[in-house]
């Protein structure tokens, strides 16, 4: 099984007279998160990381265009998105049909062959800008590296291990704990150090050095054109004038855009924010849905597809160490804005992450500083976030109570995973004795 | 060592004749004092009590010498009081909804043993609570006479004394633990002409005071009034919209939480975690500092990380960013860690971004001991030695705030609760945290990094229980004024 961790996302229009059906549906299948319905349990995919079904109501946008009511599926999984499209609908198949039953595009009255579904979903298939904290680990490795730092945390807390300590160097106390894991026969796979593939760098990398490339190199033959006038040459001055034309024309439409003026949202009531933050009932993990119209202006829904397309390019370089996966997609031609997240602990401190550090506000305002209600920004991500108050009251407005929510390892942090990882590339790994000891403190 | 971040405007001026005392002085002068959980029973009766009680309450722009008077009301008071319903509804929903709300009961980490059902006062077992008396002075005997002026008075008035809190001040402004408290309050531009230290954040009064700009140049919210309603134009207008009167101007919120120790049971399990044939008391000395995050001195671990050191005592010009990352020195999960990370919040990525976040969640302390020690002399030898007397001890907690949910409560969620703090995996706050193990969850552990390997201090009790809590709104002195109108 491949190592990458992707989202998918299905989108569809929601009948009319099924609204209140599938609300019920969606309720049963969460089985006050036991996940145990018959016709649907989750625990069994061993692809997916995440599920989210959230239902957007109809409602009409600042431009005075009706948004239809939809219902958005949002998984998360390591490998192949055929693979995991097939295990859904395998594994998930009676509870998919009770679901989609309810949709203007499902036409299966009985449930219909696994085939079937799985054309039906990548039909109903659209793009995501998919975020993720842990990246290259599988569910079964995550499952797995808990387990090994569970073994090594029990074997340190021993009489065994503690006999003896002083004056070993740190690659003999790591020499200790080696020769402890090798013989424990479940923790055979972690002999061998997690390494990430070269797929996985190119998948996280691959494109940004691309970018860079091609950018880079036209700026090189660009300055070279003066001086050589090779034809070349002059294709690379255009590619990189044409690349900065294209991003000072949208920041010029963008800001006669960010000059209609500004409409604040109405206070939410109290019993609304109350519905959605009581919802969040666990200690480790929760999740939250945004959805929200585009504000008016006619290149917002170009400049916010412009950068969701340039998100995952630099997402080597964005870590939000709260955050387990996070999405970001465009429906109904661009003029909704959908934003997932699964993070640590509470809302209040996560949407808080944002606000309360200037470069956060920054890129948050680059996406969400197009939904409707959201303060005013001034070149894309000057202002904003900035004002608290209304940025909160934006997250809170356009927060959708999210009907159906699964994740695995929930007793898990985001750190929690990020070290499990270190711990078990670092456990066989190729560490001088100074990385040793800093891999020692990671226990 | 991090710079000092500034944001305030030195051209604001205080309105201390209108603010009460205790918001900008903890009343280091006045070392007795009592708190009593009041409870209306006829609304003429309570604003005439509050009419008389008024030209008592200190205001900020006094320093007294011998004696100070304040008054705070919960929701339910205010509502009793016949605040206009529009006033009532701008309060904030964490102050409407109460302490003792049902999920703000998971947020706080108020479950287990410190299940609201269990409280001695403000839970939902206990008689409902609608206004706080706090009476500072200067020696015992003002305060009994000034507690029999104040008790008269209720009984003129048909007040109900739900509770009386008894404080009782420990020598060396230690808690009852042994280790001196109090040491690291925020610098407030406006309070004081003290001169902040060299490296000393200067945080905007609006973080606490309402009425003035905060971190993030807004006012924060606060309660308003229809311009008809103030028919004696007592109150400011609105900042944000002159149509209306700022009812919460120059007040604040009050958090309350009286949270009882058991110093028996702390020593108990620091002593039981010593090495065999180890020096004990210095083990369990050790290790209860580390849980601290201070020496019993008060001196911090980053700055004295071997042994205390008496020179460090009052010391808060520290870090850890550059100085203890790891937390081989003061432990990531250490209480004073985690009650104000300062430039450590390990989910940053550099020291001034951490610091960045936490200015946004500071809190004003100005909370006393209650009960008398374990050991008279307070030496943690003696504290350690001392047999379990059953007697009733700690600390009533008490702090202001502009905004409840960005400071208060998300420092007892985020930081104090919050098992997973620091990439940590199984450590609540080891002092006030919440310890249990359910569910495949477990938050009773206590990890202190060392080299080569950490220690796991595993199955700790709960050292404290929270006994009852409130939020109190403590209004300006024409609030409170308007309050006592008839």
């Amino acid at each position: 099984m491949g190592t990458i961790h992707d989202g998918f996302t299905a989108s569809n229009r929601i009948r009319q007279e099924g609204m209140d059906a599938l609300k019920d549906v969606l309720e049963a299948l969460q089985d006050d998160f036991k996940y145990a319905h018959p016709s649907f349990s989750p625990k069994k995919l061993e692809t997916t990381h995440f599920i989210t079904w959230v239902i957007i109501p109809k409602e009409v946008a600042p431009n005075g265009r009706t948004l239809p009511a939809r219902l958005l599926l949002m998984t998360s999984y390591t490998g192949s998105k055929r693979e995991h499209l097939r295990e859904l609908a395998e594994v998930g198949l009676s509870g998919l049909h009770e679901v989609y039953k309810h949709c203007e595009e499902y036409h299966y009255s009985e449930k219909p062959s696994v085939e079937n579904m799985l054309n039906f979903l990548r039909k109903s298939s659209i793009k995501n800008t998919f975020y993720t904290g842990f990246q290259y680990v599988t569910k079964d490795l995550v499952y797995k590296q808990n387990q090994l730092r569970y073994a090594i945390q029990e074997y340190l807390d021993s009489d065994v291990f503690r006999a003896g300590l002083e004056g070993l160097t740190p690659g003999q106390v790591r020499k200790r704990i080696q020769d402890h894991v090798r013989t424990i026969p479940d923790l055979s796979w972690a002999l061998k150090p997690y390494k990430r593939s070269f797929g996985d760098f190119l998948n996280l990398y691959g494109a940004l050095i691309f970018w860079l490339f091609i950018l880079g190199g036209s700026l090189v033959l660009g300055i070279l054109y003066p001086f050589f006038h090779h034809p070349l040459m002059l294709v690379g001055l255009i590619i990189f004038c044409a690349f900065i034309g294209l991003i000072g024309i949208l920041l010029v439409l963008l800001r006669m855009d960010e000059n209609i003026p500004y409409e604040p949202l109405e206070e939410v009531s109290d019993e609304r924010i109350y519905d959605i933050t009581s919802r969040e009932i666990h200690p480790v993990k929760n999740e939250m849905s945004v959805i929200s119209p585009l504000k008016r202006g006619f290149i917002r829904r170009f400049f916010l597809a412009f950068t969701l397309r340039i998100v995952p390019i630099v997402r080597a370089f964005s870590y939000i160490p709260t955050v387990h996966t996070a999405r970001w997609l465009q429906t109904d031609g661009g003029r909704r804005l959908v934003f997932i997240a699964y993070y640590d602990n509470t809302s209040e401190g996560y949407a808080h992450d944002f606000v309360d550090s200037t470069k956060r506000t920054r890129n948050l305002n680059l996406i969400f500083g197009h939904a409707s209600g959201f303060p005013a920004t001034k070149w894309a991500v000057g202002g904003g976030g900035k004002d608290r108050k209304g940025y909160i009251t934006g997250v809170r407005t356009h927060q959708k109570i999210t009907g159906f929510w699964y994740s695995t390892f929930p007793e898990l942090s985001v750190l929690n995973l990020e070290n499990n990882k270190a711990i078990h590339k670092g456990l066989f790994g190729n560490l001088d004795e100074k990385e040793i000891k800093q891999w020692l403190l990671r226990l | 060592m991090a710079a000092q971040t500034m944001k305030w405007d030195s051209n604001t001026t205080l309105e201390k004749e209108d603010i009460q005392g205790l918001l900008v002085r903890g009343y280091s002068k006045l070392p007795y004092a009592s708190y009593h959980l009041l409870r209306f029973n006829d609304l003429k009766d309570a604003k005439s009590y509050l009419h008389e009680s008024i030209t008592q309450v200190t205001k900020a722009s006094t320093s007294p010498d011998d004696m100070a008077v304040h008054l705070a009301f919960t929701y339910d008071g205010l509502k009793y009081l016949s605040l206009p319903e529009i006033t009532l509804q701008s309060f904030l929903r964490q102050f409407k909804e109460g302490m003792t709300e049902k999920h703000r009961s998971f947020v706080l980490g108020d479950e287990h043993a410190n299940a609201p059902e269990l409280w001695e006062w403000g839970g939902p077992n206990n008689p409902p609570v609608h206004a706080l008396l706090m009476l500072y002075t200067k020696d015992k005997s003002t305060l009994e006479a000034v507690q029999s002026q104040h008790h008269t008075l209720f009984g003129h008035h048909h007040i109900e004394e739900v509770r009386m809190l008894a404080t009782d001040t420990l020598p060396d402004l230690k808690e009852h633990f042994g280790f001196r408290d109090g040491v690291s309050q925020p610098y407030v531009g406006g309070f004081s002409n003290k001169q902040p230290g060299e490296n000393e954040d200067i945080l905007p009064p609006g973080e606490f005071v309402l009425g003035y700009k905060n971190w993030y140049g807004q006012y924060p919210d606060s309660p308003i009034m229809e311009t008809e309603s103030d028919a004696d134009d007592l109150l400011p207008s609105y900042p944000n919209n002159l149509k209306v009167k700022d009812f919460g101007m120059n007040g604040s919120y009050l958090v309350f939480r009286q949270l009882s120790q058991d110093v028996y049971c702390f020593w108990k399990y620091m002593k039981e975690q010593a090495p065999a044939a180890s020096h004990t008391q210095k083990e369990a000395v050790k290790l209860a500092s580390k849980m601290v995050g201070r020496w019993p001195s008060g001196a911090p671990l980053v700055k004295a990380p071997h042994a205390d050191d008496v020179q460090y005592a009052n010391h808060n010009d520290f870090n850890y960013w550059k100085e203890d990352f790891n937390g081989l020195k003061c432990p990531i999960g250490a209480h004073i860690r985690r009650t104000n990370p300062r430039d450590s919040l390990l989910t940053e990525k550099t020291d001034l971004e951490s610091k960045e976040m936490v200015l946004k969640h500071r809190i004003l302390r100005r909370g006393r001991t209650y009960g008398t020690p374990l050991a008279e002399s307070m030496k943690t030898d003696d504290l350690m030695n001392a047999e379990d007397d059953g007697k009733e001890r700690g600390l009533h907690f008490i702090c202001f705030v502009g905004d409840l949910i960005r400071q208060f409560e998300f420092i007892q969620n985020a930081w104090v609760k919050f098992h997973k703090f620091g990439g940590l995996y199984e450590d609540s706050d080891p002092l006030i945290g919440t310890h249990y193990q359910k569910d495949g969850h477990v938050t009773d552990t206590f990890t202190v990094p060392e080299e080569p390997v950490r220690k796991r201090y595993k199955n700790m009790p709960q050292f404290t229980a929270v006994k009852g809590g409130a939020y109190f709104f403590f209004p300006g002195i024409k609030a409170l004024t308007y309050l006592s109108r008839p």
